[in-house]
């Protein structure tokens, strides 16, 4: 019986042994911490409003938004000593829903962290399918159905025409040749606790470099049409020039 | 003895003990039926996808929700509003009406044998069955409806809300659950019993003019074959533009993949059940089996996209009485079990 038990104890303390994830030892202080990002959708400093036709971007046209919303995913974090923590998120941010403008990154391994970088849209081996739930749930109406595949950014709103007439402005961008890089220094000390991280998406960078999107050319693009595909290659470089860091709290 | 027994079930708990998710996704719950397909015989093995096991009950709430108006953005249609068990899930006008009383340009596609099938639409837009169901949901010219609408509809009714519990372990209803239940009911329509099949399997005779149609269908001069296979799906699920436009007024697979050669290639329907689903060709142009068979004869075109076999085909090669019997054949594809098959109607 005796032999049984240690037998038996033996195999439990190996199951165990082989169980156990890798866990930061628990000491009082804390080795890992959270960072909560907060995107502050804005143009040119002010912060979106959905009514009339406020803003007016590089190439002259007056436009409004309607409706302004975007995927964002893989955050990755980088320390000034080159190691880096990637966060495995799929973040719908939405300029009208104050409920979706921000999402957690947990377990950050201490330290000063000084470049951000992630990508707008939704990467190939989640962009072949709406069978998905969170953020990706095909009912935030981010996704096209006719030809499965997200639609990594919307903005949708009015702007005027040469001859100051209003006509509608319907940007849907997305296809996985869309997925655009972006990188922004930061500055955030994680310390075992939880930091906000400020960043601004400015609209209005988005149709100014290096590629001044005219409004007058491109107003109904559905990422649909080769002709899309070449607004699809601007806005994806200009993109890289949309985020800016803002503080850290 | 006994130690060695012991132990060995101890390790075979340690095994289990480390084992993540697997058994979620390739398995149902214990407390549900896994549900068993009768194929008929002929017709290949099904794959189900691992992330959809299908359960009878899975089945049957697929089934509830196929034919509940609540997908509808003002509770007047449903799926089974246009996909007509008579007619072997296909409608019978040419354009399908949605709920604001427009149509679009394509006609409505039947629905069998769709487990066997990677792609769906006429044009292969859906990348799954699953992926599939929301299309006409949200379409303005279908159902109209919001998704988040949907879903907080079937999220405030007891019946759904008990239902998806069981099924899917869990609550709230999400749309990927939605899309599932509708699947898995979808995937258990199967079609295999025509007079064809029993005939393949030594059951049955062709007549005279069934028998020839059979040459022809397998000839150069039919050439049916290449594309509907002699039995079996009777699809290639292959995308061909097939002449049926000197310059196609749609532009087909391309509107998909934006690459020229796909201009104007539709899917390649299975000709099963196809007696049933007039009228016939993407845009339910030809109203009868008669003009189909007369057109691949003497009405086709050649444009640069058209398929290979097409390019190469002669006019004007089937005499009426060749139309007549290749005709003749396709009749005997039709499988009449399917519209009464209660496991695929509408529950009471």
């Amino acid at each position: 019986m005796n032999k049984t038990l240690l037998l038996l104890f033996c195999t439990l303390g190996f199951t165990f042994y082989a169980c156990k994830k890798k866990e930061s030892s628990n000491n009082s202080i804390a080795t890992t911490g959270t960072i909560v990002v907060k995107i502050e959708n804005q143009v040119d400093g002010q912060n979106i409003a959905m009514t009339g036709l406020n803003y007016t971007n590089a190439a002259g046209n007056q436009y409004s938004v309607s409706l302004l919303k975007y995927y964002l995913n893989s955050f990755i974090l980088t320390k000034s000593n080159g190691s880096i923590f990637s966060a495995n998120n799929y973040t719908l941010i939405d300029a009208a829903d104050a409920n979706k403008q921000s999402f957690t990154i947990n377990n950050v391994p201490n330290g000063i962290y000084n470049n951000a970088k992630f990508f707008i849209g939704v990467p190939l081996s989640r962009n072949h399918s709406g069978v998905q739930d969170g953020d990706l749930d095909p009912m935030y109406n981010m996704i096209w159905t006719w030809n499965t595949g997200y639609i990594f950014f919307k903005h949708e709103g009015l702007y005027k025409d040469t001859n100051g007439v209003s006509q509608a402005l319907v940007f849907h961008y997305g296809t996985d040749n869309a997925l655009a890089i972006v990188q922004v220094p930061i500055s955030v000390d994680v310390e075992g606790n939880t930091k906000t991280v400020y960043l601004k998406f400015n609209l209005n960078n988005l149709y100014k470099s290096p590629h001044q999107i005219n409004f007058n050319q491109y107003n109904y693009q559905q990422s649909t049409t080769q002709a899309d595909s070449i607004w699809i290659v601007k806005l994806k470089a200009n993109f890289a020039n949309t985020f800016s860091f803002d503080r850290t709290e | 003895m006994k130690k060695i027994f012991f132990f060995i079930v101890v390790s075979l708990l340690s095994l289990t003990s480390c084992k993540k998710d697997a058994a979620v996704y390739t398995n149902i719950s214990p407390a549900l039926t896994p549900y068993i397909f009768n194929i008929p015989a002929g017709l290949p093995p099904i794959h189900i996808p691992d992330n959809n096991p299908m359960s009878v009950e899975g089945v049957a709430l697929g089934k509830k929700l196929f034919y509940d108006n609540i997908l509808s953005a003002n509770g007047t249609m449903n799926c089974g509003s246009c996909h007509l068990q008579n007619y072997a899930f296909a409608d019978t006008g040419r354009f399908s009406f949605g709920i604001d009383g427009i149509h679009g340009t394509r006609s409505a596609m039947p629905l069998f044998n769709v487990a066997y099938a990677q792609q769906f639409f006429w044009d292969g837009g859906a990348a799954s069955l699953e992926d599939q169901v929301i299309g006409p949901i949200k379409n303005p010219i279908e159902l109209h409806s919001d998704l988040q609408n949907v879903i907080l509809k079937l999220n405030a009714d007891g019946y759904y809300t008990n239902e998806f519990k069981k099924v899917f372990g869990k609550l709230p209803i999400t749309t990927s659950m939605l899309m599932k239940a509708i699947a898995q009911f979808e995937r258990t329509i199967l079609s295999g019993n025509s007079k064809f099949d029993l005939y393949q399997r030594g059951q049955a005779t062709l007549t005279a003019s069934e028998l020839r149609g059979l040459n022809l269908y397998t000839s150069e001069a039919g050439d049916c074959f290449h594309c509907h296979s002699v039995g079996s799906t009777m699809t290639d699920f292959a995308y061909k533009n097939n002449g049926l436009d000197s310059i196609p007024a749609d532009s087909g697979r391309y509107r998909i993949t934006l690459n020229n050669a796909d201009i104007g290639k539709f899917k390649t329907p299975s000709l099963r059940n196809i007696a049933l689903t007039a009228p016939y060709m993407h845009d339910g142009r030809f109203r009868t089996l008669e003009d189909v068979v007369n057109f691949y004869n003497t009405g086709f075109h050649k444009p640069l996209s058209a398929d290979p076999l097409i390019l190469k085909r002669k006019y004007n090669q089937l005499s009426a009485q060749d139309v007549a019997d290749i005709v003749a054949l396709l009749k005997t594809f039709t499988d009449n079990g399917l519209a009464t098959n209660h496991d695929y109607s509408k529950p009471k």
